[in-house]
């Protein structure tokens, strides 16, 4: 850590190496659509490598990188908002039954993402980042700049909404 | 997943992979790789560097601009009021040798 800050860029590899994959699936949830998030997921990565110097190293690196990506995702969304409203269109505007055809794999795809794309956009990522990615309700707190309280509202709403469109989608495929 | 309060930090882990699975997205290895090499592409002294360049031609063209905005302030002040009143009273002197007939004459016409 303390090598990558002093500029070693193989150092600073190893972090990226280990953080690349949450930073893309946090601003993928954001975002929804991949190649948007993997843009500002680079973007963020720049910046946190220009940022390092000034970094303390007595504070934890991972939310500290994730309020970089997760800020950069929210710029990025509300300036391509009309943009990805569109995209995401058409997801939103079919939410009846799923065609046969579908493979389960791909029932389960399409099922999240409508789940995902009905949620607001602070539950959605307060879910990812408890659920999927291991972060504390103080530090997503932190990350969102909102009340700890306030981040277990979204995670706990957020899950009920998914859960209860995951189980709709079992019943469906019976 | 069940149901549990808002104030439970218990992890979903059932929802929390299929989340993960579904977030990854495709070609994860060469995306890590691209991302690797992309930050060091750009020197981390980059931007102060370019700072820095900017910054001797940036004041010195600011002194030039206050140096030359003071010297005309200077000169609004100091020379062109003066010009102003001296005007009138140098175009009478200077009028020619019989000047002071002409003044003379010009006023007797006059009255």
């Amino acid at each position: 850590m303390r090598s990558a800050l002093e500029g070693d860029g193989d150092s600073f590899g190893r972090l990226v190496d280990r953080y690349a994959l949450s930073a893309r699936r946090s601003a993928r949830a954001i975002l929804q659509d991949g190649d948007a998030a993997d843009d500002v997921v680079q973007d963020a990565m720049i910046s946190a490598w220009h940022a390092l110097p000034r970094f303390d190293l007595g504070r934890p690196f991972r939310p500290w990188l994730m309020r970089i990506v997760v800020n950069a995702a929210l710029d990025a969304r509300r300036r391509n908002h009309v943009r990805r409203a569109e995209q995401v269109t058409d997801m939103m505007e079919s939410p009846g039954a799923l065609p046969d055809h579908l493979t389960d794999a791909t029932i389960l795809r399409v099922a999240l993402d409508r789940a995902l794309a009905a949620l607001p956009e602070r539950q959605r990522i307060s879910v990812v980042l408890f659920d999927a990615e291991g972060y504390g309700h103080a530090e997503i707190a932190s990350i969102l700049n909102v009340p700890e309280g306030t981040v277990r509202s979204y995670v706990f709403h957020g899950r009920r909404t998914l859960r209860r469109a995951l189980a709709s989608l079992k019943e469906e495929t019976k | 997943m069940s149901e549990s309060s808002p104030f439970s930090a218990e992890r979903d882990e059932e929802l929390g992979a299929l989340l993960r699975d579904h977030l990854t997205g495709p070609n994860a290895e060469r995306f890590v790789a691209r991302l690797r090499t992309e930050p060091q592409r750009t020197d981390r002294d980059d931007s102060m560097s370019i700072l820095g360049r900017w910054a001797k031609p940036g004041i010195a063209v600011a002194g030039i601009a206050a140096v030359a905005l003071l010297w005309l302030g200077y000169r609004s002040v100091s020379e062109e009021p003066s010009q102003l009143a001296i005007a009138p009273v140098s175009e009478v002197i200077n009028v020619g040798p019989n000047s002071g007939e002409l003044l003379l004459a010009t006023m007797l016409e006059g009255r």
